[in-house]
């Protein structure tokens, strides 16, 4: 059946196919990877997003412990304030 | 304040129709610079928490710091970078809003507001369709919480909802901006009643010529209004008045500030799995 055809020919054809499968195994990895970042991406902006909804707390549903840290913060502020608006 | 085409009659500070006209469709109060826009929401909201003529929470959002030095002694919380939980008790209070970011100003009112539409929904519901309470928003600088586009935004998309429904739950808003065209047209236009100070810009006009119609005798007048003598009108979609608003004086009294506590916070806690409404 290959009679006539020169062995460089059928080498040659075989070598293409080998790099076209390659090329193509390359590419579809590549995609794959960017498929993966998307998703990953997706991911981290969906909880940025639900930690940025989730940022603002009703006092009502204050816990314990944060209640001493919280207030350490207000009252600090209070007094920078109150010294700011004494000087200026 | 009177009815035009109407004798002056001597009237209190804030008439029963404004009041109604602001509970009911909400209010919008615009002016040029130096107008006396801040001092009529000084002046309306502290005729609010003297009188109380109904039982109306105030829920004011500054973020011009406005209000924190020179106002009725009602409770104030700082809002910045580091604040995490807000007042959702049930007295008058002031949030001082210190942040600079647009969708941060946007998401802490959005949260605030939509945390007391739940709840008033809820309250709806426990007591038969009638509720014993108003909430009253103040937003002071309004283009900076809702500007132009904002309402488009997905983080602006559910407080649409606040406009469109709080009225049904007791809740209702009065925005105060130097320009129409900077607040949301989104809540604008659920809106039907204005406060107009002073406006001579052709912006503003065609904006006002949209709202009252384009030969309404508001738009001549708006322009005449005298800025000393504190002088506004009041259209609520049918009539308008005048309303001249006196000097907002605090008598040397100023907001306290709000200090986190448990002891102050039972109105809404948990309590052994039941929500206390």
């Amino acid at each position: 059946m290959t009679e006539g055809i020169p062995v460089e020919i059928l080498l040659a054809g075989f070598v293409i196919v080998v790099i076209l499968v390659i090329v193509h195994e390359i590419r579809s990895i590549q995609t794959y990877d960017k498929g993966v970042n998307l998703a990953i991406q997706k991911k981290i902006e969906q909880i940025e997003k639900k930690e940025k909804e989730n940022r603002w707390v009703p006092a009502s549903e204050v816990k314990e412990e944060d209640l001493a840290e919280e207030n350490a913060g207000l009252v600090a502020d209070d007094e920078e304030e109150e010294s700011e608006a004494l000087f200026s | 304040m009177r009815q035009m085409s109407e004798p002056a009659k001597v009237n209190p500070i804030l008439p029963e129709v404004m009041l109604n006209g602001i509970l009911k469709t909400g209010l919008v109060v615009v002016g040029g610079k130096n107008t006396g826009k801040s001092n009529a929401g000084k002046v309306i909201s502290s005729e609010i928490i003297r009188n109380q003529p109904l039982p109306i929470q105030l829920k004011i959002f500054d973020t011009a710091s406005n209000l924190r030095w020179d106002f009725e002694p009602i409770l104030f919380q700082s809002i910045d970078e580091r604040t995490r939980y807000f007042y959702d008790g049930d007295e008058h209070i002031l949030f001082d809003i210190a942040l600079v970011d647009e969708i941060d100003i946007l998401s802490f009112v959005e949260r605030v507001i939509l945390t007391d539409y739940y709840r008033m929904r809820a309250r709806k519901e426990l007591l038969g369709g009638h509720i014993n309470k108003w909430i009253l928003y103040l937003i002071e600088e309004a283009q900076n919480e809702i500007g132009s586009y904002s309402l488009m935004r997905r983080e602006g998309m559910r407080l649409l909802k606040f406009f469109s429904e709080g009225r049904n739950f007791n809740q209702s808003y009065i925005l105060i901006g130097q320009r129409l065209a900077d607040v949301s047209t989104r809540a604008i236009e659920r809106c039907s009643g204005y406060l107009f100070g002073k406006m001579t810009g052709d912006n503003d006009i065609a904006k006002l010529k949209r709202i009252v119609g384009r030969d309404s005798v508001i738009v001549n007048d708006v322009k005449k209004l005298e800025v000393e003598k504190g002088q506004f009108l009041y259209y609520n979609g049918a009539s308008t008045y005048d309303f001249n608003c006196p000097k907002y004086d605090s008598k040397g009294q100023k907001p306290k500030p709000y200090i986190l506590d448990l002891k102050n916070i039972p109105t809404w806690r948990y309590r052994e799995g039941v929500r206390i409404i």
